[in-house]
């Protein structure tokens, strides 16, 4: 189970590097791994349900817009 | 940029669509791409033989000079497996180019069916679409044309060539999201870019096809936060942070979100608030995934 240290080591690092961030909201288990740091089921399935949700609100955002644009290229 | 340099961008692309099962679509513009016909000619070909769903490319319309030469270069390029060709048509370009020209070549692509788009630059001193449409005469008749009306934004040469009265300016602050990071603009020094808007400064730049590989640049604009910003939030995200700092931005005298976009990142202060806005928004997002346990 990861703590509450290697859990912030995650979010400091998940500031510092972008791509780190995007490959962490996609695949949580892996990314964490790639710090040595183990997460637990419920942490994953908390994780994921919650970068699911921030990503969805940004589509929304955007996806009026750029379909509007693609339908029109 | 060289035909080798092409095909190497092409055999990047197709190798990993393929890995992604996904399709790539290629623009070739300038400048004017038509200058360089063979070269042109070579690399619709080879992107096609390497499974390019779509291609097109931009045009002014010079090459239409000659009605049977048009008709023979949009042959070509059309068995080579080019989609569509996308005309500038406007008081800009006619100032350089007969309309005759552009004619004989929209003719030749409309004789192979071939898909295509018009796009006018305009202010308010030069003519609007309708009246550069109304002098296509009959060309467009019975023909599905996509055309695009685009306010010039005062950048580069414009900035300095157009009166301060003669720009078309949308209402407000433009609110729309942009498409930042969707595709890939290469410059022929390699430097690349996540757009093709107005904006490009060092922000946006996410690296240099020369040296790195295209997979790894479409990672960084999937990736790079200001990229998602712009695509999520759009340039108007920044516009409160500069206004925090002391440096309210205008609230209107805007063209489109471009036009934004590259006022916030040319801004003199861009240096202080830009990172700070982007920061902030970072931390949001990681306090948004990893909230409950921190």
């Amino acid at each position: 189970m990861a703590s509450k240290e290697e859990l912030k080591k995650i979010a400091v690092k998940s500031v510092e590097d972008d791509k780190f961030r995007d490959a962490f909201e996609k695949d949580p288990i892996k990314a964490a791994a790639s710090m040595g740091i183990t997460l637990t089921e419920a942490q994953v399935k908390d994780i994921k349900a919650h970068a699911s949700k921030v990503q969805a609100a940004g589509i929304r955002e955007s996806k009026g817009f750029i379909s509007s644009v693609l339908s029109s290229s | 940029m060289p035909l080798p340099e092409v095909f190497h961008y092409i055999d990047q692309m197709a190798q990993l669509v393929a890995q992604n099962r996904e399709q790539y679509t290629i623009s070739f513009s300038g400048g004017e791409a038509f200058i360089r016909f063979p070269d042109l000619l070579e690399a619709v070909r080879y992107a096609k033989k390497n499974g390019a769903y779509h291609l097109s490319c931009m045009t002014n319309g010079f090459w239409g000079e000659d009605p049977v030469l048009a008709q023979e270069w949009a042959n070509e390029l059309n068995a080579a497996g080019l989609n569509l060709i996308g005309f500038s048509i406007d008081d800009f370009h006619q100032q350089f180019i007969p309309l005759d020209s552009v004619r004989n070549a929209f003719q030749a692509c409309r004789n192979l069916g071939m898909e295509v788009t018009i796009k006018s630059v305009v202010t308010m001193k030069t003519r609007r679409l309708p009246a550069i449409l109304g002098e296509l005469g009959d060309l467009l008749l019975n023909y599905n044309v996509v055309v695009q009306e685009i306010a010039c934004i005062p950048e580069g040469r414009a900035s300095h060539t157009i009166g301060s009265d003669e720009w078309l300016y949308q209402k407000g602050i433009p609110e729309e999201p942009c498409m930042a990071g969707i595709m890939l603009v290469i410059f022929p020094d390699g430097s690349t870019f996540p757009c093709c808007g107005t904006g490009w400064n060092r922000w946006l730049i996410l690296g240099n096809a020369h040296l790195e590989p295209i997979a790894e640049l479409f990672q960084k604009a999937e990736s790079k936060s200001l990229c998602v910003l712009l695509r999520e939030k759009g340039p108007k995200y920044f516009v409160s942070f500069f206004q925090q700092a002391g440096h309210p931005l205008p609230s209107e005298g805007y063209a489109n979100s471009c036009h934004l976009c590259g006022m916030i990142l040319n801004h003199p202060q861009a240096n202080s608030v830009v990172p700070q806005a982007i920061l902030e928004w970072k931390i949001r997002r990681v306090q948004s995934v990893l909230g409950n346990f921190l």
